[in-house]
């Protein structure tokens, strides 16, 4: 066949016309705003979308399909477009795949098209469309298969280069988002017709109504159309109601919002563009904000989505669904052809004809599949001077970057040849159901209206409008409003219904039509179905041919529906295709799972203001601020923030200042911070009892002003946390837990009381913040302490010996806690302060222990000298180990209950032969021993057969001179004084060591008693 | 003779406005009164006994639902949970502990809490707004008014919100190590403006 060939139809039909408009109610023409398109400057309007003012200036190409990199138009006029995808901004702004639908136009907008190269009119990847038939139904399954080593290296980067869209910003999102919460009674989505009746009459029962529209300007479709309410444009009858609605306190209106999930509970997530229409968000001000709405009820009236008509090239720029040629007259004043041929299966489309008329372009054909003209088929065709194609079609267009011909094949099958610069086409709405089915029901498909409807509602949710199947203007203000009243009156909020305005009631007639006609184009011809993916209908029909049924499994074959858009215009023909193949109708055939987000969301709205080093908060303690004054290095601890070590000049490495710190405690004095242990006060005449059930040790006989070390097992005998607990008084206890499960100790210690032995008469509180504590340690501590605490208290060791405890006043009258403690095996103290005073205290103890040499110390010193005492802490107590394994078999108490004991009895948790602390030194003492090592009998290989324990801790010890480490060896304690093998197999390396006891220093605690 | 002890807060003394805000402030972030602080807690089998004796020292009972109540002397009994409230005074009366102790005695748990928690105050017309982006309860006068009291999240970091007046006025009790956090988190919600859906016409 000869095709017609004529010059390109885009720039020829429209020079000379840039920036004409017509009036129209959604644009301020008095006002001139400039935009770049791929770098040439353009005139807009304010209220124009980056479409509506491409279309002005004559410009409908606007990208490159995914897969062919064909010529693609605007298609549709709002958040469903799957063409038109840009890039906008630059740099860091970087933003792509922004559809140029719902982009609204701003003075200074740069936007540039994507997925061509090197320029938009001439694509060198085009070439993509000679070879379409390998990019068939399941192209990379087929394709990619071998050599699997291809995938990660050469496929992947090969197609994420040649497909995919937009380029995102390579630098870190510069715009701050936030997140926040609200509440209503009833939340409508939607401002057209029925959301505004719904609002209108709930918002008048007093009930607390939020109003979403997605758009920037409320009204819906009544933007878009030429339909009068009560006498007046609908527009304005939408404006006065608007008006009307903030006049109500507990009414809320929230344009630029789009409801995107239905979540449990009554919660609603939506995205508020708050800055994205300015060139840039104002100081502060975020560019998004995400809402979280917990509605009562909520009333979807979020309107339809146009379907497009499945023909061969269907997707030439200048193709548009009907519905969208019209919002651009009526809202943005452009008329998008001045030759259209309305192509329609339904009286809505030939709306379309009548307001291009009325704008004073030429209709030339409408082409009705519809076997009947309809009376109003025959009416506009007459209005309008089209000629009428009853049950015909359009079985080819033409024009490369922009339609110029249709080929319209005629109810008898002859095929005409007509002119035009714009094909209007209309499949028939789409009801916006993605809200409904968000938790799980499913929709049903209504044959009448030819389009799937909710079957069933979430709790506390309605529909009203298009979104409900109910089509008339009329029908879609009685149905919001009864709706408005019942969500009301379900929120304890009665009112009548108020007698309703004038309205339409407009005829549809939809007809269904066999979607797929590509078997009259020729063989390259393509009928696409999904526009952003590039699925066409022989996609469709050869993913069935290969024997797929399932419509989820048609989706992910084909790609269908998988796009950005997520199928919004495609998903009702792409089922009526498949069904078409499979011979069931599109009930039977079903349709696929809708998720969230119903557009989409960015991830830094998701974070909202949680990024960065925000993205969780910072516990700090008392002495933070001072500790950062000193310099200090600081670690993580779950969210605290401890002082790793204090760095002081000349020291190059942070190994000499640990070493510093350790020698000054083990010869001087030093002091730490150690507020973050959890702490935990126990009252009540059970409290006792309490901790005997919690330890695995006794408490009965602890003395009033004696602390004890205690351990507590988990339900399932394993080792859960360890700590020291003084008894203050006869019912008053103090419990200090690890830092890292000071809250999991907390909501054990909850569960137990709550649940297990309610009759307890027992009651604790998390006092962790209220007390500065800091442990000041070493030889001379007792001097420095003497300086600070009040002369009543006598810290001589017969009076404070070890492991007392006592309630004491410090610096003239304050009050404070000691203990006489030790993590360092020295002579040591922990004291306490409410916490307001622990950065005056850490001053003080630096001032008065500087004749003895104090320094502060960090949790890395601590941490040597734990491990030169053997104390077990977080990498002992991981989870995996039991008293036996910690050498503390003997401390489980066999006169009482505890919780774990039944457990710990189990055989293989004593069996001797088990993994057991153990101390091991390398026989060359400066050998580095690595924590999560393997121990390996002396000579063996290493292999899993022989792996008989690991390093848990490792440190080098200032005071031995040499690396020394902590470790569970199998039948550990048997074994003291053999040589075993470290293998360290990231390093692979092995190093001779000897078993020992876990104590190396001090192992008779002279210095702790001194 | 030792030196005294000087206090240090977590969060700057003098309130934050957000810029722009210098004029005529609509919303305040600053640290809430000074106060003396107690936890109480007692058994439901002592229920009847403690709230006989504190109304009869203090003239009122602890409530049971989630609300402040005052007593003689400004002490304010705000619920905390099941069994479980904070007691506050204002400072420099008599002490609020050994009160507490005394009156209810021997059944109640006091604990000191006057630096386990601090106290952040928003105020103005704003501060439900802006307390809306960390705090995800109903702050809408028909659901939260004042005395009314929760505990809830402020972003992730657990908190007491208590509200003091119809200004609004807003105290949060906060855990002292977050305190800093939460300030931050406060501030930078206030900095981000009022959603103009929220702006009364």
């Amino acid at each position: 066949m000869k095709l017609p060939w004529k010059k390109d139809a885009c720039s020829h039909r429209l020079s000379g016309q840039a920036g004409r408009r017509i009036p129209a109610n959604g644009i301020d023409p008095d006002t001139i705003i400039r935009f770049t398109f791929d770098g040439i400057s353009y005139d807009a309007h304010p209220g124009d979308t980056l479409a509506s003012a491409l279309l002005a200036n004559g410009q409908h190409l606007a990208g490159r399909s995914f897969k062919y990199h064909r010529p693609r138009g605007i298609l549709t006029a709002g958040p469903e477009e799957p063409n038109a995808l840009l890039e906008l901004r630059t740099g860091a702004w970087r933003e792509p795949n922004s559809r140029a639908t719902v982009t609204e136009v701003f003075d200074g907008l740069d936007a540039c098209s994507q997925n061509r190269w090197p320029s938009l009119r001439m694509d060198a990847l085009g070439v993509n469309g000679l070879f379409s038939p390998l990019f068939t139904a399941g192209f990379y399954y087929k394709t990619f298969m071998w050599p699997a080593a291809f995938w990660e290296k050469v496929y992947e980067p090969l197609i994420r280069r040649a497909a995919g869209l937009g380029r995102a910003a390579d630098e870190a999102d510069p715009d701050l988002y936030e997140k926040t919460t609200t509440f209503c009674d009833v939340l409508v989505v939607g401002s057209g017709p029925a959301g505004l009746a719904a609002a209108l009459v709930a918002g008048r029962s007093g009930a607390r109504v939020i109003l979403c529209e997605q758009d920037s300007v409320t009204g819906g479709r009544l933007r878009a159309e030429r339909t009068d309410i009560d006498g007046v444009p609908g527009w304005q009858w939408a404006d006065r109601t608007v008006a009307a609605l903030r006049q109500m306190p507990e009414v809320r209106i929230m344009t630029r919002t789009c409801v995107f999930g239905t979540y449990d509970g009554g919660t609603y997530g939506a995205l508020e563009r708050v800055a994205d229409h300015v060139s840039c968000p104002a100081s502060d001000q975020p560019r998004q904000r995400l809402w979280r709405i917990v509605a009562r009820r909520c009333i979807v009236a979020g309107g339809g989505i146009e379907r497009p008509l499945v023909f061969p090239n269907n997707d030439r720029p200048g193709i548009m669904l009907a519905g969208a040629v019209r919002t651009y007259i009526n809202r943005f004043g452009v008329v998008a052809g001045q030759r259209a041929i309305v192509f329609t299966n339904n009286d809505d489309g030939l709306r379309t004809a009548v307001d291009l008329k009325h704008a004073g372009a030429a209709v030339t054909a409408i082409v009705d599949t519809r076997t009947q003209a309809s009376d109003m088929a025959q009416q506009v065709a007459h209005d309008t001077g089209a000629r009428l194609f009853t049950g015909g079609a359009i079985s080819n267009t033409y024009g490369r970057l922009g339609v110029h011909t249709a080929a319209i094949r005629d109810r008898s099958g002859r095929v005409r040849h007509v002119a035009c610069d714009l094909i209007a086409m209309s499949g028939g709405w789409n009801p916006e159901l993605s809200l409904t089915t968000h938790l799980g029901a499913k929709p049903v498909y209504d044959p009448e209206l030819c389009a799937f409807t909710a079957g069933s509602f979430p709790p506390g949710m309605l529909a009203a409008g298009v979104a409900n199947g109910t089509f008339m203007t009329a029908d879609c203000l009685h149905e919001g409003a009864a709706r408005g009243q019942e969500a009301a009156a379900a929120c304890g909020f009665d009112t009548e219904l108020p007698p309703l305005p004038a309205a339409p009631r407009e005829s549809y007639g939809i007809q269904a039509i066999q979607p797929v006609l590509q078997d009259q184009a020729g063989r390259d011809s393509k009928a696409f179905i999904d526009f952003q993916n590039d699925v066409t209908a022989k996609d469709v029909r050869l993913a069935a041919m290969e024997g797929f049924r399932c419509v989820e499994h048609v989706k992910r074959y084909t790609t269908l529906g998988m796009a950005t858009d997520q199928g919004k215009t495609s998903n009702i023909n792409g089922l009526a295709a498949l069904a078409q193949q499979t011979g069931q109708d599109i009930a039977r055939t079903g349709t696929t799972m809708f998720r969230p987000p119903v557009q989409p969301v960015a991830i830094g709205a998701l974070a909202g203001a949680h990024r960065g080093r925000y993205f969780k908060p910072d516990r700090l303690t008392p002495t933070h601020e001072w500790a950062r004054q000193q310099g200090a290095v600081f670690t993580a601890n779950g969210i605290w923030h401890r002082a790793q070590w204090f760095p002081q000049d000349g020291e190059t490495h942070w190994r000499d200042t640990v070493n510093r710190e350790v020698r000054t405690v083990r010869t001087a004095v030093g002091f730490c911070d150690v507020t973050t242990l959890g702490k935990i006060d126990i009252q009540g005449p059970d409290a006792a009892t309490f901790l005997d059930r919690l330890y695995i040790n006794g408490w009965q006989k602890l003395p009033v002003g004696r602390v004890r070390y205690g351990l507590m097992l988990r339900e399932d005998g394993f080792a859960f946390d360890d700590g020291t607990t003084a008894r203050l008084g006869e019912q008053h206890y103090v419990m200090t837990t690890t830092t890292a499960h000071a809250g999991a100790v907390m909501q054990h210690m909850e569960l137990c009381h709550q649940w297990l032995w309610p009759e307890l008469d027992v009651h604790f509180i998390s006092v962790t913040d209220e007390w500065a504590q800091m442990a000041i340690a070493g030889p001379r501590s007792r001097d420095v302490l003497r300086h600070v605490v009040d002369p009543d208290t006598d810290l001589s060791n017969d009076a404070f010996g070890y492991m007392h405890a006592a309630e004491i006043t410090i610096c003239g009258g304050q009050a404070a806690r000691l203990f006489r403690l030790s993590f360092s095996g020295e002579l040591a103290y922990e004291l306490a302060v409410p916490a307001r005073y622990g950065d005056a205290l850490a001053r003080l103890l630096m001032k008065v222990g500087a004749p003895y040499g104090i320094a502060p110390y960090g949790t890395e010193a601590l941490g040597v000298m734990r491990i030169e005492k053997g104390h077990p802490a977080g990498p002992e107590l991981n989870g995996q180990t039991t008293a036996h394994d910690l050498n503390m078999g003997r401390m489980l108490s066999t006169r009482k209950d505890f919780i774990g004991r039944a457990m710990a009895a189990r055989p293989a948790l004593t069996d001797p032969v088990r993994p057991t602390l153990v101390g091991l030194r390398p026989v060359h003492a400066h050998d580095e021993l690595v924590a999560g090592s393997h121990l390996l009998p002396h000579g063996a290989e290493a292999t899993g057969a022989h792996d008989q324990g690991w390093i848990s801790s490792a440190a080098w010890s200032p005071t031995l001179d040499g690396w020394i480490a902590l470790g569970f060896l199998s039948g550990g304690p048997a074994r003291h004084g053999e040589m075993v093998m470290v293998h360290n197999p990231l390093a692979d390396s092995q190093v001779a060591a000897v078993v020992c006891p876990p104590t190396f220093f001090d192992p008779a605690g002279d210095r702790l008693h001194a | 003779m030792p030196e005294t002890l000087a206090a240090t807060s977590p969060i700057p003394s003098a309130p934050f406005i957000p810029p722009g805000g210098e004029q005529a402030a609509r919303v305040t972030i600053g640290p809430g009164p000074d106060l003396q602080l107690a936890s109480m807690q007692f058994s439901p089998a002592s229920h009847a006994a403690v709230q006989t004796a504190l109304m009869a020292a203090y003239g009122v009972e602890a409530p049971v639902t989630s609300h402040a109540r005052d007593g003689r002397d400004a002490v304010r009994f705000i619920w905390a949970g099941p069994d479980q409230w904070l007691v506050c005074a204002p400072q420099g009366q008599a002490d609020l502990l050994d009160g507490l102790r005394r009156v209810t005695q021997p059944h109640a748990a006091i604990t000191a809490q006057g630096d386990g928690r601090s106290v952040i105050r928003v105020r103005g017309p704003d501060s439900r707004a802006i307390l809306s982006k960390l705090v995800p309860i109903d702050l809408h006068p028909r659901a939260f008014a004042p005395d009314s009291t929760a505990l809830t999240l402020a972003g992730h970091i657990p908190v007491q919100i208590l509200q003091h007046d119809m200004t609004p006025t807003y105290d949060l009790f906060v855990f002292r190590s977050l305190a800093h956090s939460l300030y931050h988190d406060l501030c930078h919600a206030a900095r981000g403006g009022v959603p103009v859906s929220e702006v009364c016409p």
